[in-house]
């Protein structure tokens, strides 16, 4: 979508001959796959997270193409058997409930019944009684490290794995929903649509000389039309102002929220963006920090009812956490994924799998003063469960790269005794012959 | 005359495009040297060397250094000067399967091998491409110094040619390293 030069010859041959695939080959297509998982993720998403960097761009794909069908019907009209309905409402439920198939179809879909049974409830209880009827939101988490969320006209909301290891609490974690559901009750969806409509009918105004009329391939932030990426900014922070009334109400610590939002622009720098987007969604996040702040001074909140402590949480998510450290691990994002499985063990401290994943971030890291972490790390997780084979197998390879061919000798033999079908046996098999 | 000159310029394009090579390949701007196969031919591609006899949509070898201090396209991760086979093995592993433009991404077979004396690793798996392409990869690779080698044969859509296994042998047989250079 974003990128639309014609591809030379040798880049066709690249892409249809599936090199790029399995290409250590920096820049091929950068960007193309992002753009295009969260295409397919669709909905309009959350404000209150990392994912502000797709606002604009799922409001594009979202939107556009639902546009592009009001156009040619020209009007409103309804739905079969759904009289009465404006046409977008109808195609942006159409369209979401299509998103959320392929979605599931895709295997996107994070599956733990208890756990999306929980964050429903949550969702649920901050919605206040006479509006509840309206919309019934359910939530659903998705195997994702970015710290995202989602949500969805029909009132299916989505967060992802990353976003859900990082928060700190369950305040966090309803100023989050709550902003979502905001966007749902407020209709923001339909009302981006409309600007969207409106604006393209106006010619140029919104996509600048040349391209009035022109529905946009891609938008993204700091490099959208100023109008749209204002328009949709106010729409944010709408839903935070939403959000603030709805956590107050349900009895939530609001001052987290500002937390929340210092949290996302700290790890803002750690995300793959491009300058003028990071740049812009900086700017972004400011604002909302400021307006949050100043919803605060006047907003007065009696003590906080409900807790925000992280136990209760982490309580409630702990797998989640791990399995997302788990997935950033094998990305080789070991800061992150060390940070996880920290925050895990503080609640799960006797979790073998949990320190031996530790020692193999801090043995993969590859520096110096990481192996004796990783040692004791694995040494823990035996302790634990002195029958799990795979703590062997990494204090195996590091006692070998130091040449400490005895101690590798044991831990190799003790790997094996344990695993005698491993994978990686024949490896294991070749490092005793050295050490022999 | 039009008819002839449009024959013209796609002779020279596709003379352009590709090589027929067979014999010693060695280039300056690779710090490695194959025999390329009777056969077969080389396709321009500044990254790396491909070669194909049927055409690179069939099968083809695709050769390539990699100076470890390079970025990946999908995993985070990075090679070290002091890693092993097996952790560098893993790290390919990660990429491939971290691309989210492929799916049903299978390792059939991960082990230690010596490539023409150079200790390192084979692996087997298979994926399929967004089009719905099948493919079959055989992948060697190993660490020397600064520098990651991987010599790898992929074929599509079950494409099967039995002169393909001598061939790809000759190139694992005939490959080696040049000199350490700067990438």
């Amino acid at each position: 979508m974003q990128h639309t030069r014609q591809p030379c010859r040798n880049e066709v041959i690249t892409r249809r001959a599936g090199l790029e695939a399995c290409m250590p080959c920096p820049g091929i297509r950068s960007g193309w796959r992002d753009q295009a998982e969260m295409d397919l993720v669709g909905g309009l998403s959350s404000g209150a997270s990392l994912k502000t960097r797709w606002v604009i761009p799922i409001i594009g794909a979202f939107f556009v193409s639902s546009l592009t069908a009001c156009v040619s019907v020209g009007g409103l009209y309804s739905a079969p058997g759904d009289t009465g309905r404006p046409a977008e409402e109808w195609l942006l439920r159409q369209r979401a409930e299509h998103e959320q198939r392929a979605m599931e179809e895709q295997g996107l879909i994070y599956e733990d019944e208890q756990l999306e049974h929980y964050l429903t409830q949550l969702a649920r209880s901050l919605q206040p009684p006479e509006v509840r009827k309206g919309t019934s939101f359910r939530v659903k988490v998705i195997k994702n490290t970015s710290a995202d969320a989602l949500s969805f006209p029909n009132g299916a909301l989505y967060i992802t794995t990353g976003m859900l290891a990082r928060l700190e609490n369950e305040a966090q974690l309803a100023i989050l929903l709550a902003h979502e559901m905001t966007h749902c009750n407020n209709e923001h969806a339909l009302r981006a649509l409309r600007y969207c409509r409106e604006t393209v009918s106006a010619g140029s105004k919104l996509y600048g000389p040349g391209r009035g009329g022109q529905v946009p391939g891609a938008l993204q932030w700091g490099t959208s039309p100023p109008a749209l990426e204002a328009y949709l900014e106010e729409l944010e922070l709408d839903a935070d102002r939403g959000a603030l009334q709805l956590v107050l109400r349900a009895g939530f610590d609001a001052t987290e929220g500002l937390k929340l939002i210092e949290c996302q622009q700290r790890d803002l720098d750690k995300e793959d963006l491009e300058e003028a987007s990071r740049s812009a969604l900086h700017r972004h996040l400011e604002k909302r920090r400021e307006s949050w702040r100043m919803l605060l001074d006047r907003w007065t909140q009696s003590e906080p009812r409900r807790l925000a402590d992280r136990e209760t949480y982490v309580a409630q998510v702990h797998r989640v956490i791990l399995d997302n450290a788990l997935l950033d691990e094998r990305r080789g994002r070991f800061s992150l994924a060390e940070r996880e499985v920290e925050n895990y063990l503080a609640v799960r401290p006797n979790d073998e799998s949990a320190y031996y994943l530790l020692g193999e971030i801090c043995r993969q890291r590859g520096l110096l003063s990481d192996r004796s972490k990783a040692k004791k790390c694995y040494a823990k997780a035996i302790s634990i469960r002195p029958y799990y084979a795979d703590p062997y197998r990494g204090m195996g390879l590091l006692y070998y790269k130091e040449g400490e061919k005895t101690q590798a000798r044991m831990s190799f033999q003790a790997y094996l005794s344990h695993a005698p079908a491993a994978p990686d046996k024949a490896y294991i098999e070749k490092y005793l012959t050295t050490c022999n | 005359m039009r008819k002839l000159l449009i024959v013209c310029l796609l002779g020279a394009v596709s003379c352009a495009a590709t090589n027929r090579a067979g014999g010693l390949y060695e280039d300056s701007s690779r710090s490695f040297s194959i025999m390329i196969p009777q056969g077969w031919e080389r396709v321009n591609i500044e990254k790396y060397l491909l070669i194909t006899r049927d055409g690179p949509f069939s099968h083809y070898i695709l050769v390539q250094d990699f100076n470890v201090d390079k970025k990946f396209n999908h995993t985070y991760k990075r090679f070290h000067r002091d890693m092993l086979p097996q952790e560098t093995s893993e790290v390919i592993i990660d990429e491939i399967s971290s691309d989210r433009a492929i799916s049903s991404f299978q390792l059939c077979e991960n082990v230690p091998i010596t490539i023409n004396t150079y200790d390192g690793f084979r692996l087997v798996f298979t994926y399929n491409t967004a089009d719905g392409t099948g493919h079959k990869t055989l992948y060697y690779g190993f660490l020397i110094d600064d520098i990651f080698y991987s010599i790898r044969y992929n074929t599509c859509n079950g494409y099967n040619d039995q002169r393909d296994v001598a061939s790809f042998q000759e190139v694992l047989n005939s490959f080696k390293v040049l000199h350490a250079r700067a990438m």
